[in-house]
């Protein structure tokens, strides 16, 4: 064996462990690029509602039918504005009085009097399509809640973008043993597809599904 | 004999390639995919050039 060969040898060697060090080691959290961006983080706060439509097979909901209730008032809207994946910057806007923050790269989390909700990115996999990951993992893993119960599920496009929207109800033990009703839409994306998850209680939710409705309707993708 | 090894070589090199740069990485998998990429792409860069500079001992014949 000689010297040149040694030589990779030795280097393949030094390499392995650089790979080692960067992927699992005390250097890994110089690999992690993603953070939230200031820019995602800041709402622009506009008034009028916001536009957009959320089409299905037999009802159009604008965002316009978001109207002052508990849930929101529609007459001043805080948009935000996502840049914190290069593939995946959206827009979406919410009513002025709820509470939003950023708590992960791409994700918001939203309160409001009488509910709460997050608003994020979620990642498909390749060998995988929207509903077929629906069904098969989102829907098995919310089936071990207490009393979850599938209300209703269905695709719709939102802006043009394919999406499915899964409303249930799980029974919250903490809310004296009512029943809270969520509504979980994907939107399909470039890269990542969207996850819009609201939530409120089951004898408030006529009121909140509208504005609900609205505030998906704003969901837009950006360039 | 040689040219099995340049093609095993290329092949883990492209296939360490592909799942760093082409493959889509589901967001739970990422540093596993990260850690296995590389590795590849260092075994078999390293198998290349280990074949291209091995050279056969002068026997007497």
């Amino acid at each position: 064996m000689n010297k040149k060969i040694i030589a990779i040898f030795g280097l393949t060697i030094v390499a392995l462990a650089a790979v080692y060090l960067y992927s699992f080691g005390p250097l890994a959290g110089l690999r992690t690029a993603l953070s939230i961006n200031p820019a995602s983080a800041k709402p622009i706060i506009t008034s009028g509602a916001a536009g957009g439509t959320v089409s299905t097979a037999s009802a159009s909901t604008s965002a316009a039918a978001a109207t002052s209730s508990p849930f929101g008032n529609a007459a001043l809207v805080q948009e935000f504005r996502n840049r914190d994946m290069a593939q995946n910057h959206y827009r979406i806007s919410i009513p002025a009085d709820w509470h939003a923050g950023s708590i992960a790269p791409g994700k918001y989390a939203v309160s409001y009097s009488g509910g709460s909700g997050t608003i994020g990115l979620i990642d498909i996999p390749d060998n995988s399509t929207p509903e077929l990951f629906i069904l098969s993992q989102e829907e098995p893993a919310l089936k071990k809640l207490p009393g979850y119960a599938r209300v209703s599920y269905g695709s719709a496009k939102v802006n043009g973008n394919l999406s499915y929207k899964l409303v249930y109800k799980i029974y919250k033990t903490s809310a004296g043993g009512q029943s809270l009703e969520h509504e979980r839409v994907y939107v399909t994306g470039q890269d990542h597809a969207a996850l819009i998850d609201l939530s409120a209680s089951e004898t408030d939710w006529q009121r909140a599904a509208k504005v609900f409705d609205a505030v998906v309707g704003s969901f837009h993708w950006d360039q | 004999m040689r040219y099995i090894f340049y093609a095993i070589s290329i092949a883990v090199l492209c296939f360490g390639w592909y799942l760093e740069f082409i493959y889509d990485v589901p967001d739970s998998q990422i540093t596993v995919n990260f850690f296995t990429g590389w590795f590849l792409v260092v075994i078999g860069v390293s198998s290349l050039l280990i074949n291209l500079f091995w050279t056969e001992p002068n026997r007497p014949r």
